[in-house]
């Protein structure tokens, strides 16, 4: 039986790809070419095919995100209803995080 | 060779299984993309961990297929440190005995290529990772897969120098000299291997959990024990029994949370997740 898993940290060194692959398919489905340029325009990362096809198999593999039908060579992935909800919980605890530590350096 | 063939090589070598579901992608981003050379570490990374990934969900006995992977760092040193001192071996016979100048000429570049060596090792080692997700001690694989070569001439060019010379006398003994610095390469090359697949830090968790689940089933017999005899009016140690067990359990979670760490959780779970409630039906 499979085992709901609902924490991008179960990834181990694949968790910050993946979280780069799903806040670049949050504005919609994308093939692999298009979201290394994308996340290289967000972040300044480029993800390499390795990491980048690492990572996409564990999100696909916990249904966090799932494969459009191919076109020529190229196949989009689309963020799954459960994958938004982890996205949303991990950029929640992203956004605290950043809250905390601002109001931290604030009172220095 | 261009970066990009060597990419397609490297891809060509993934796992049937993965390579039905993602080449024609994989490929399409190679061609498309530009590949630099750190991207072949990547890729290789990439391919040990999904042969690993293939070799333990289809093993039926997952502990002794870690132990061979935990083993395969070292043996690939080893084939590897063969290889190079063949090859070296191999040129001596072709090239016949070197002059004093070809010695020197030799012996120089082995030394500088070690100095570059080492230096590109004390650069990789700020660099590593530092995250709990990695084997301790790992190199970032852009620079291993640079590094690995430089070992392999350094290896084949002192093949290339010593082989065939007579020993020369000194205070430690020819032979004890040799295997000091076979072990010395062997470590470096194993370790160079390491940073490419986390081997041994599997091997690691794997010992760790099968040792912790001994200290369970034993102490567990322990609290039987106690129990029994407080049944029977006589005083014994139930508290100290239980916070054996309960330590071990804490290990034992420690040893699974590295797993799942080196992202092997998912396709042990099924065999840890088995075992344990076979446990519990039994208790």
């Amino acid at each position: 039986m499979k085992r709901i898993i609902d924490s991008l940290d179960d990834l181990g060194r694949f968790s910050e790809p993946a979280l780069l692959i799903m806040i670049s398919l949050a504005d919609g489905p994308k093939h692999g070419y298009a979201m290394t340029q994308d996340i290289e325009q967000v972040s300044g990362q480029k993800l390499g095919p390795g990491t980048l096809y690492g990572a996409i198999a564990r999100l696909e593999e916990r249904e966090w995100i799932e494969a459009l039908p191919a076109e020529d060579r190229r196949r989009p992935y689309k963020l799954t209803g459960a994958g938004t909800k982890v996205l949303k919980a991990r950029l929640d605890s992203l956004r605290a995080m950043a809250r905390i530590g601002s109001a931290r350096l604030a009172e220095l | 060779m261009t970066i990009r063939t060597w990419a397609h090589a490297i891809v060509r070598r993934y796992p049937a299984a993965w390579r039905e579901r993602y080449e024609a992608e994989v490929r399409g981003l190679i061609d498309d993309a530009s590949i630099q050379f750190r991207d072949l570490g990547e890729l290789l990374r990439g391919l040990f961990t999904e042969r690993a990934r293939e070799l333990l969900t289809s093993a039926d006995n997952p502990r002794r297929t870690a132990t061979i992977l935990g083993l395969m760092a070292p043996v690939a040193g080893g084939v590897f440190l063969l290889l190079a001192w063949l090859t070296g071996y191999a040129m001596r016979s072709v090239v016949g005995p070197l002059s004093d100048a070809g010695q020197y000429v030799g012996l120089s570049l082995a030394i500088v290529l070690m100095i570059v060596f080492f230096v590109m090792w004390s650069r990789g080692w700020k660099r590593r990772d530092r995250t709990a997700a990695a084997a301790p001690g790992s190199l970032p694989p852009d620079v291993v897969v640079v590094m690995l070569p430089m070992l392999f001439v350094q290896v084949a060019l002192f093949a290339v120098i010593l082989s065939g010379e007579p020993d020369s006398p000194s205070l430690i003994p020819n032979w004890l000299n040799r295997v000091f610095q076979l072990f010395v390469w062997a470590s470096i090359a194993g370790s160079l291997l390491s940073s490419l697949f986390p081997g041994h830090a599997l091997l690691q968790a794997f010992t760790n959990i099968s040792f912790a689940e001994r200290q369970i089933r034993s102490n567990e017999q322990w609290v039987q024990g106690c129990r029994e005899m407080i049944s029977k009016g006589v005083p014994s140690p139930l508290q100290d029994a239980l916070a054996q067990v309960g330590k071990w359990t804490v290990e034992r979670d420690s040893a699974r949370a590295r797993l799942k760490e080196l992202g092997y959780e998912a396709r042990f779970r099924g065999v840890i997740g088995r075992r344990d409630s076979g446990r519990e039906t039994a208790t």
